[in-house]
């Protein structure tokens, strides 16, 4: 992961400090194209709004460029523009057909494990235990988590992205960790039991 | 948390391997999250049971292959395609709407120098005169000249012509460097007769070495999307990159496209052949019978009556005189003749001579030495008169 935050750094700038690098420019549109269809999907938009919203986005960025010079992280950046050009086509489309729902809040996961370290049933449980995991949470809490763990965004621009404070945003993940916590800790009850046993047998033979 | 070690210590009875670490939810949740709180939780957990710690390892590491919402879509690059496309739209639109006020400000422009010159005739009739004078003065044409909006200058032997931002720069016939403001449409023309050189660096950093006898024709800049210059007689190139936006020399009857290149175009409007040599990258060369050949360095496409032939050759025979030397190899003197008839703007009368020359001749200033130079090469003995070379025998 971290080689994709330095390339993309790198050709953030090549392309900033550039006369309409294109090479630049398109490194970028690769490195990013497909993580930003997937968080738009994954919100609920259809495949073709999310491919609009990429397209007015990546064409801002060219034809603006003089306007991006104050971006410190390229990434958010780019996810929170990218969000905002779905939310605008979606008050455009709702614009023309108000029966459309509007805002609907949702954030879908979906778990790959690329590994042939352990076995496929292995891999099937783990992904079993992350869905799970992640069933627990509130969209938002699903959405926060997705931009921290596999965007490497930090609670400042996780909290510009959801509009709240940086507060909030460390909450949301917390409250996040705390309702999984709940759930381990009814699930280790067994082994509280156990605990209890051994300290008490630990107590008796002191 | 200390349930958690001892629930640990009771498992190492049995198996212990990474699975026990990936089926606990605690441990996942620790990957996912990597919380500072769990971080102390974990750190200190394999610090007391480090005997686990391959495992352990080995659990972090296939956690970390997890990923979420990460897929592939189809299509991205018909998808960015089509943002290229906008950005060109975008552009061309905007060249127009600028177009339009250059062209309404040139209009404007027009008509208040009508109005100023049409006051101006009304009350000073006389004074016109002198600039009649100037006007109708016939330049020498020995004379490199370049021709930029309306204006002519005369120009230094060997002057080196430099395009920048809406200005060209060039030393002139009194040694000194001078400028002229230029606007970014229009087009300029350099004009080198026998017996002058010259070199012109284009506004997009290419660098031409233009040979005796040659009219280059130029803009002041360059549109968005193409590159293209005018050429009649011999050049010597090298284009500067830029961004995959083509380099078009148009030759009188032929069409030389460039991908980032040094190479030669010779098409004297005199001579019956014309011909490119390629040193270094690609060009593709177009006839006026819209046939096309690809070059790549080392070779040379020579079109002769309308059909074009491509062959190995040695480059540097035909591109020394950049460096002020003419190569020959097994060249007929009559070659010879031609080319140092055309670099000093000298004529060399009835001289039969059918050898084949091979060797270096160093274009000096003074001719005689030239002179002399070719007498070893050909066997023979020259006298110059005026512009004319006479042989005895």
């Amino acid at each position: 992961m971290k080689e994709k935050y330095y390339a993309v750094d790198n050709f953030w700038r090549k392309f900033l400090d550039g006369k309409d690098d294109y090479e630049a420019f398109s490194r970028i549109y690769n490195l990013y194209i497909n993580d930003l269809l997937s968080y738009g999907v994954s919100l609920g938009f259809a495949e073709e709004t999310c491919r609009d919203a990429a397209h007015d986005l990546f064409f801002k960025i060219f034809t603006e460029k003089n306007r991006l010079s104050s971006i410190k992280n390229p990434t958010s950046y780019l996810f929170r523009s990218f969000r905002n050009h779905l939310f605008n086509i979606q008050k455009r489309q709702n614009r023309l057909s108000p029966d459309l729902p509007f805002e609907k809040s949702t954030f879908t996961t979906e778990i790959t494990i690329l590994d042939s370290m352990i076995s496929e049933e292995e891999t099937q449980k783990l992904k079993k235990i992350v869905e799970d995991l992640l069933k627990e949470l509130t969209p938002r809490q699903r959405e926060a988590i997705y931009l921290r763990y596999m965007q490497e965004m930090d609670y400042e621009d996780i909290a510009v992205l959801l509009n709240m404070n940086v507060n909030s945003a460390r909450r949301l993940v917390s409250r996040g960790i705390d309702s999984l916590r709940d759930k381990t800790l009814s699930m280790g009850n067994e082994s509280l039991i156990v605990l209890i046993f051994l300290l008490a047998a630990y107590i008796k033979g002191a | 948390m200390i349930y958690f070690v001892c629930n640990r210590y009771i498992m190492t009875d049995k198996l212990f391997t990474c699975s026990t670490f990936l089926e606990d939810k605690k441990f996942v949740q620790w990957r996912l999250l990597r919380e500072e709180e769990l971080d102390k939780y974990w750190l200190s957990f394999i610090k007391e049971n480090p005997e686990l710690e391959e495992e352990f390892n080995k659990a972090i590491r296939i956690c970390d292959k997890i990923r979420i919402n990460e897929k592939n879509f189809a299509d991205t690059d018909s998808l960015y395609q089509r943002i290229l496309q906008s950005i060109s739209i975008h552009r061309t639109n905007k060249q127009k709407r600028k177009n339009i006020i250059y062209f309404l400000s040139a209009a404007a422009a027009v008509m208040l120098l009508l109005i100023i010159s049409t006051v101006y005739i009304l009350n000073k009739n006389t004074v016109s005169t002198l600039n009649e004078e100037i006007i109708g003065k016939t330049l020498p044409d020995e004379h490199v000249t370049l021709m930029t909006g309306g204006k002519i200058v005369t120009l230094n032997q060997d002057a080196k012509v430099r395009l920048d931002n809406r200005q060209i720069s060039y030393t002139d016939s009194s040694n000194t460097t001078k400028s002229i403001e230029v606007d970014n449409v229009q087009i300029n023309k350099l004009i080198v007769p026998n017996g002058k050189r010259s070199s012109i660096t284009l506004i997009d950093g290419s660098e031409i070495w233009i040979n005796s006898g040659t009219e280059v024709t130029f803009p002041s800049a360059f549109n968005k999307k193409t590159r293209e210059i005018y050429v009649e007689g011999e050049i010597y190139i090298n284009v500067a990159k830029s961004n995959g936006r083509p380099f078009i020399v148009h030759t009188p009857n032929l069409e030389i496209q460039v991908f980032g290149t040094r190479f030669n175009v010779s098409a004297y409007n005199s001579e019956q052949t014309a011909s490119i040599v390629l040193v270094n990258g690609k060009v593709q060369v177009k006839s006026a019978g819209n046939k096309q050949i690809t070059m790549n360095p080392n070779e040379m496409v020579e079109l002769l009556e309308g059909s074009m032939t491509k062959k190995n050759v040695d480059v540097s025979l035909y591109t020394s005189w950049v460096n002020g030397v003419f190569i020959f190899n097994r060249t007929p003197a009559s070659e010879l003749f031609k080319k140092v008839g055309r670099y000093y703007n000298v004529s060399f009368e009835n001289i039969k001579c059918d050898k084949w020359i091979t060797g270096k001749l160093y274009l000096s200033e003074n001719f005689n030495d030239v002179l002399s130079s070719i007498s070893l090469l050909t066997g023979k003995k020259y006298i110059a008169e005026g512009n004319t070379i006479k042989v005895i025998k």
